[in-house]
């Protein structure tokens, strides 16, 4: 069974229609890549899934349940936005009502993470005055239940949880090569090095399925190669990958498939070579630069 | 510390925090308080307790805030109607408090929550507003309209005294260790014990044993400044466990030696400060009943018991994974939010808990003035809490004591001190802006330190006459001024630069003043011409407020974190914590 399901979605802001009528699937242990030029419509693809802007149409199913669905009576989306005002009152209250009438329920960034999806953005957004293991921790974050009592009176279980987050997260950082610096602050990191936290931060959610917007950019050919073993070895561990690259070549080695966007349309999807080979994807990209293998 | 957690949780020697609450409690006791300064110090712990409540909501989670005020009235109201009308003891209101100020807190902002700065901003000065027209306006009859609410209670509750000494002392020392001072070394712990327990002993009695105060808070001083000493000199645990217990054991035989009399005129001091019932026995330890009267001090310490309590809590909850989510979320919310964090959720527990804590302070003001009236609860109270948190430093609980002093204190002092304070020249003005012209002339390159350091030099200058009122100690204030000088000149290895200037701007100061009138100092006798700082003061507050954020726009004492600059950032030898190992030393 797919993983992730992308049925017919679009998304439109005003008259701009970014993405029109995508479709796609993703397998567990796959690294799946979108690519193509600037503009086509790939992070607006992820913000789509990971329930930073809503769709305008189109379904979206993860690991067997709806994440995003849109085709529903007026009646249907005035109940919604009423039971998303109740949310932060009665908490659960609408997701229940919602289960019981059979529609999906509302997500919002944090509740997909919640599902299994975690991401990176294409311009880093680390906390940058924090610490590289608190931006680690942050990721750790929804898995915890210490509230404002168990702080306030220092529970046995308040301080194992720390002590448990900590761990953890000093473990994501030995993972991807950040241990001996995770007391510095992010933002005195080399670029490299923020890109890499900002993934370490994401796995740090224990995803199941891993979303990088363009992880390479702005990486040297070393580092590029690099990042790429590191993703290769984060899918061994389990995590399926989604990845935006702008550039062809990065992606050719490490992707099962491929899929290629052009103004918010798929125009090609495949194996690296059957890409490499399709005259619609050498057309798209003609006017941006050469393809190279 | 667990090995784990010392990358997050950083162990502070707590020596500067027993410093501050040996001196805070020692003030009332000092010369220059009288009855109005207690009162002024009562005062300002209040704000002191909104300012760290209303540091959760802007502070931590970053969120704008200027209707704090309502919340602080919603506490105080609730504590006036249940003690007036139902008759219930002020100080068990709280718990209602809490509820009805965070539950109000959470019913009114989970629907402006998504709005963002200015707009919440606006929406939070409104609803300041409306709390303040509704209860002018007598809502459902039980607020008293624009007169407020007279008679609310003062507190009363059974003080329990315990006759052997060694029994206090262990309980104080457990609640030291409950309070988290265990890993800072026995010597503070013990230090700080007997400062506490010298508290406690001396709290009902006042000024009767003077002495005995003044031995036992020099003990308590000794220990910490000899358990700072050992610690810096790394002696071994066992050596500064051997010099301490030498030190308590002292003092504790002291107390004991001296309980006797000291309880032999407990009835008698007691009474000027309580009204005391007749004693009554609960499982073998005596409890006497008391209620506070007009005096100040008894809600000094009250007070002063609420902002320790409050200042624990407050680091504890900064320092938790619920501190932690604020921080995303006050540093970047989209990122926050794509890590999990329900930043709606978190934002609301920060405007539940700190509106609820303002409660808190309401219930306590309600109870020290027995009057509640909505002209206290305004949108000007709420600008000048949120005005404590910002000039302090958003997010420091330092900043707060010191931004209450300026917003506060300082205006109280001034308007207090008005007629000691007039001068036959511009002498003040005129010493100020030459320091200030000398450093701004030679420090460029470090402007804010500079502003900071002259405004230190000039307070050493004019502090002690202003506060006792006694212009023969501006020589004191001079040679206190040169002392601070000389110190921040060694600090900054400049003392030959430095010096020349100081001792020409107090040469310049003293014919200035003699020149215009004749004598150094104020005089007191002509309450007509002259400089008066009074008529200034607002101004002059607004200029500072002004040239002060313009040179620290973090707050006069910003957040102190590990990862907030400027940090020198130390590389742990060991970056992995292995849980089995075990500390070898003794
Ligand atoms: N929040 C937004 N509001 C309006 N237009 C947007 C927004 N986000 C993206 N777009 C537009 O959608 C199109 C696709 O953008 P994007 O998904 O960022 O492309 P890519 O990531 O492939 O470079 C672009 O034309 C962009 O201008
Ligand atoms: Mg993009």
């Amino acid at each position: 069974m797919a993983l992730l399901e992308v049925h017919s979605l679009s998304k439109d802001f005003g008259g701009l229609r970014a993405i029109d009528g995508l479709s796609f699937s993703l397998s567990p242990g796959e690294i799946l890549s979108i690519i193509g030029p600037n503009g086509a419509g790939k992070t607006t693809v992820f913000n789509v899934i990971t329930g930073i802007y809503p769709a305008t149409t189109g379904t979206v199913v993860f690991d067997g349940q709806p994440l995003v669905e849109t085709h529903e009576r007026r009646s249907e989306r005035v109940l919604r936005r009423l039971l998303t005002s109740l949310g932060g009152w009665i908490p659960k209250l609408p997701e229940l009502i919602l289960a019981r009438l059979g529609m999906a329920p509302i997500l919002r960034p944090h509740d997909v993470v919640e599902r299994g999806i975690a991401r990176t953005f294409q311009t880093i957004r680390l906390f940058p005055r924090l610490t590289v293991l608190e931006n680690v921790m942050a990721g750790e974050h929804h898995r915890g239940r210490a509230g404002a009592l168990g702080a306030l009176l220092r529970l046995p279980s308040e301080r194992d949880e720390e002590r448990r987050i900590v761990e953890r997260a000093i473990q994501r950082l030995e993972f991807i090569g950040l241990a001996d610096k995770l007391n510095e602050i992010a933002h005195n990191l080399a670029y490299g090095d923020q890109r890499r936290l900002e993934i370490a931060r994401a796995l740090a959610t224990d995803p199941k399925l891993l979303v990088l917007d363009e992880p390479a950019a702005g990486l040297n050919e070393a580092e590029g190669l690099a990042l790429m073993e590191t993703i290769r070895r984060i899918r061994d561990k389990g995590v399926t990958i989604l990845l935006i690259e702008h550039d062809m070549k990065v992606v050719m080695g490490i992707s099962d498939r491929i899929i290629v966007l052009d103004d918010g349309t798929k125009i090609a999807d495949g194996t690296p070579i059957e890409i490499q080979q399709d005259a619609n994807v050498i057309a798209a990209y003609l006017g941006e630069e050469e393809v190279e293998v | 510390m667990d090995q784990a957690l010392k990358y997050v949780r950083r162990p502070s020697s707590h020596l500067w925090e027993i410093g501050l609450l040996a001196l805070a409690l020692a003030l009332p006791y000092m010369s220059f308080m009288d009855r109005s300064r207690t009162s002024l110090a009562v005062f300002a712990g209040i704000y002191v307790m909104l300012g760290l409540s209303l540091n959760v909501i802007v502070g931590y989670a970053g969120l704008f805030q200027l209707g704090h005020a309502a919340f602080f009235g919603l506490g105080a109201y609730t504590a006036a109607i249940l003690s007036i009308d139902y008759g219930i003891t002020i100080l068990a209101t709280i718990p209602i408090a809490i509820l009805v100020a965070g539950g109000a807190a959470v019913l009114v902002t989970k629907p402006i929550l998504h709005l963002r700065g200015d707009y919440l901003c606006i929406v939070t000065i409104a609803f300041g507003e409306i709390f303040r027209i509704a209860v002018t306006n007598n809502v459902f009859g039980i607020t008293g309209g624009s007169n407020g609410l007279f008679g609310a209670g003062r507190p009363e509750f059974p003080l329990p005294w315990l006759e052997p000494v060694p029994a206090i002392m262990l309980a104080i020392i457990l609640a030291l260790h409950l309070l988290g001072t265990r890993k800072s070394g026995p010597v503070l712990q013990w230090g700080g014990a007997a400062v506490i327990a010298t508290a406690y002993y001396l709290l009902p009695l006042g000024l009767d044993r003077k002495p005995l105060f003044v031995v036992s808070m020099a003990m308590g001083a000794v220990a910490v400044i000899a358990g700072a000493v050992l610690r810096s000199n790394r002696a071994s645990a066992r050596v500064q466990m051997i010099v301490l217990v030498g030190i308590v054991l002292a003092f504790a035989l002291g107390t004991v030696l001296g309980a006797e009399t000291i309880t032999g005129e407990i009835a008698y001091s007691m009474d000027e400060y309580f009204n005391v019932d007749d004693p009554t026995t609960i499982l073998g330890v005596e409890f006497t009943p008391v209620a506070f009267k007009r005096d100040a001090r008894p809600y000094y310490y009250l007070v002063l018991g609420f902002i320790v309590l409050t200042v624990v809590g407050m680091r504890r909850l900064q320092n938790s994974r619920l501190g932690r989510a604020w921080l995303y979320v006050r540093e970047d919310q989209l990122a926050a939010e794509a890590m999990g964090i329900d930043t709606t959720q978190i934002k609301l527990i920060a405007f539940a808990i700190g509106s609820a804590w303002a409660g808190v302070a309401g219930v306590l003001y309600a109870s020290r003035f027995t009057v509640v009236a909505p002209e206290s609860f305004n949108f000007l109270q709420s600008v000048i809490m949120f005005s404590i948190v910002v000039l302090g430093g958003s997010g420091s609980i330092p900043g707060v004591l010191v931004g209450t002093l300026g917003m506060v204190v300082l205006p109280e002092l001034l308007r207090d001190a008005a007629p000691t304070f007039m001068y036959e020249g511009a002498g003040p003005v005129v010493i100020l802006a030459l320091i200030l012209g000398f450093y701004l002339y030679h420090a460029q390159d470090r402007l804010p330190a500079a502003v900071l350091e002259s405004a230190a030099i000039a307070a050493a200058f004019f502090l002690p006459p202003l506060l006792l009122g006694e212009p023969a100690l501006y020589v004191v204030g001079i040679l206190m001024a040169l002392v601070m000088l000389i110190a921040i000149a060694r600090l900054r290895r400049r003392t030959a630069r430095y010096l020349p200037w100081v001792a020409g701007a107090l040469a310049v100061y003293t014919i200035v003043l003699l020149a215009a009138g004749g004598s150094l100092g104020p005089d007191l006798s002509d309450g007509v011409s002259g400089f008066r700082i009074m008529d200034w003061r607002d101004g002059l507050m607004g200029v500072a407020m002004v040239l002060m954020m313009m040179l620290r726009p973090a707050g006069l004492i910003p957040e102190r974190r590990r990862g907030i600059a400027p940090v020198t950032v130390e590389q742990p030898s060991e970056p992995i914590p292995t849980a089995a190992r075990q500390q070898t030393t003794v």
